[in-house]
């Protein structure tokens, strides 16, 4: 079982290869948006900037996000971001998978960095076995806002207060899933998720 | 929810801990512990080579891979990062987001560059102060605590946050390794003039000096090093202090902690 994981920006590729070589499955990094299809699933992570992440699909984007709907896509902060149509920190389009934009975060602290409680608003097979209100990894200035509220499938209520300090935390659409948070920094309930995406890419292969 | 960050302070292969700086103990593996404080419910790990030296930068890289490949919570790594090359390393052997304290200070650009090329939200920007009597005024020291700047902490935050840190981790060197609690005054000041999170450093001996610093205070974080080390208090117990004072943390005790 293998999942590619797309390499569009610099930084740090350690934590998520590692985190996914740790649910058991094959972690292959794809260099180019056509590489992520070799795969039988795909990880977009949450490393480098939205202009960095738009650029790397740039000239195959719609045929990339048409590929995409019928793969199971998990993508991670930044990576969640990218599956919307665009975003207020501009620097291009997102994949438009899913329908919505990506607003800058307006709290009292910006980046938000820390552990917050992701509830669930629907049901999704990422949280499986984990309980409602656990807390994952955050850290972002940004957040995903779904045009359709039937597409946000989990949310976060800041403590600190502010203007969009609600936000959706996880966003989903068929095969394709984003999460605002890091799965791979949040520990037990994180690497949890990450085996629910592994199985679920199992079982749909 | 505020955070609790366990912080290693590394002297060639292994942890140590003193007192104001100073009178350097062995403390254990930087493996092993940080490890051990994932699973006893540790928010972070923070890592500083507080060696630091040219021979002993390969070995620092060498034992944060080895740490970061462990570990499945943030890692913040500094000491002794001087330039973008040192920071690629950090990030490369596994660093989640690096600390710069002397470097920034002397090279304000480098805050700049890392948070241009990086993100802001990986570089923590670290300041060691100590009161100082004669000016009335918190003053920043650089090179391990040893070197007077002529700056005062509030306005080095300040500008640092500018610069493009995403974080400050402000250090009282005067309370380091006492346990007679964090500078409140220090952090309180700091941690109401910036709008990046504030993790408070130095002085912890009992829950109450965590519930005061992340209630009173406004700090975002709070790290300790001897009262973990040493045993004098475990990550479960500050945690349960802090809920039953209305302090949000993310529960302990791993598995199934909701």
């Amino acid at each position: 079982m293998k999942i590619s994981i797309a390499s569009y920006g610099v930084g740090n590729m350690h934590s998520i290869t590692k985190a996914v070589e740790r649910t058991g499955a094959e972690a292959v990094i794809a260099r180019t948006p056509a590489e992520l299809f070799a795969t039988d699933g795909i990880v977009l992570p949450g490393v480098g900037s939205f202009s960095a992440g738009s650029r790397w699909f740039e000239g195959n984007r719609e045929e990339t996000a048409e590929l995409m709907k019928d793969r199971p896509v998990l993508g991670i902060c930044l990576g969640c971001q990218l599956l919307l149509e665009d975003s207020e920190e501009g620097g291009g389009m997102g994949l438009g998978i899913i329908p919505g934009t990506v607003k800058r975060l307006r709290t009292r602290k910006v980046p938000n960095m820390g552990w917050e409680p992701v509830s669930r608003s629907a049901d999704c097979v990422l949280f499986d076995g984990i309980p409602d209100g656990e807390p994952f990894y955050f850290v972002h200035s940004y957040v995903p806002v779904p045009s359709d509220d039937g597409d946000a499938v989990a949310v976060t209520a800041l403590s600190g207060g502010g203007e969009n300090a609600t936000f959706a935390s996880a966003i989903a659409r068929g095969e394709n899933f984003g999460v605002q948070f890091h799965p791979e920094k949040s520990s037990v309930q994180g690497m949890r998720l990450l085996s629910n995406f592994v199985e679920h890419v199992r079982s749909v292969r | 929810m505020k955070r609790i960050i366990p912080c290693l302070d590394i002297l060639g292969e292994g942890v140590v801990k003193g007192v104001r700086f100073a009178d350097l103990k062995k403390a254990g593996d930087p493996v092993e512990l940080s490890s051990r404080y994932e699973q006893e419910g540790a928010d972070e790990i923070a890592w500083l080579d507080i060696g630091a030296t040219n021979s002993s930068r390969e070995t620092m890289f060498g034992r944060l891979r080895d740490t970061a490949s462990v570990l499945f919570i943030p890692l913040t790594a500094g000491g002794g990062l001087r330039s973008m090359e040192d920071v690629s390393k950090a990030l490369g052997s596994g660093a989640d987001k690096i600390s710069l304290n002397t470097a920034a200070v002397r090279n304000p650009g480098l805050v700049s560059s890392v948070s241009g090329e990086f993100g802001r939200q990986c570089v923590v920007v670290s300041i060691d102060a100590a009161w100082s009597s004669a000016s009335r005024r918190y003053e920043v020291y650089t090179n391990s605590g040893t070197r007077a700047t002529g700056m005062e902490a509030v306005e080095w935050a300040r500008k640092a946050e500018d610069l493009g840190a995403g974080e400050i981790l402000l250090t009282s060197r005067d309370a380091d390794g006492t346990g007679k609690g964090y500078d409140g005054r220090l952090v309180a000041a700091v941690a109401s003039a910036v709008t990046v999170p504030v993790i408070a450093s130095g002085g912890c001996g009992t829950t109450a000096d965590f519930i005061n610093v992340l209630g009173r205070c406004g700090a975002d974080a709070a790290l300790a090093a001897s009262v973990f080390h040493f045993g004098t208090l475990s990550i479960a117990e500050v945690k349960t202090a802090l809920l039953s004072h209305g302090i949000a943390v993310r529960k302990t005790g791993g598995v199934g902690a909701g």
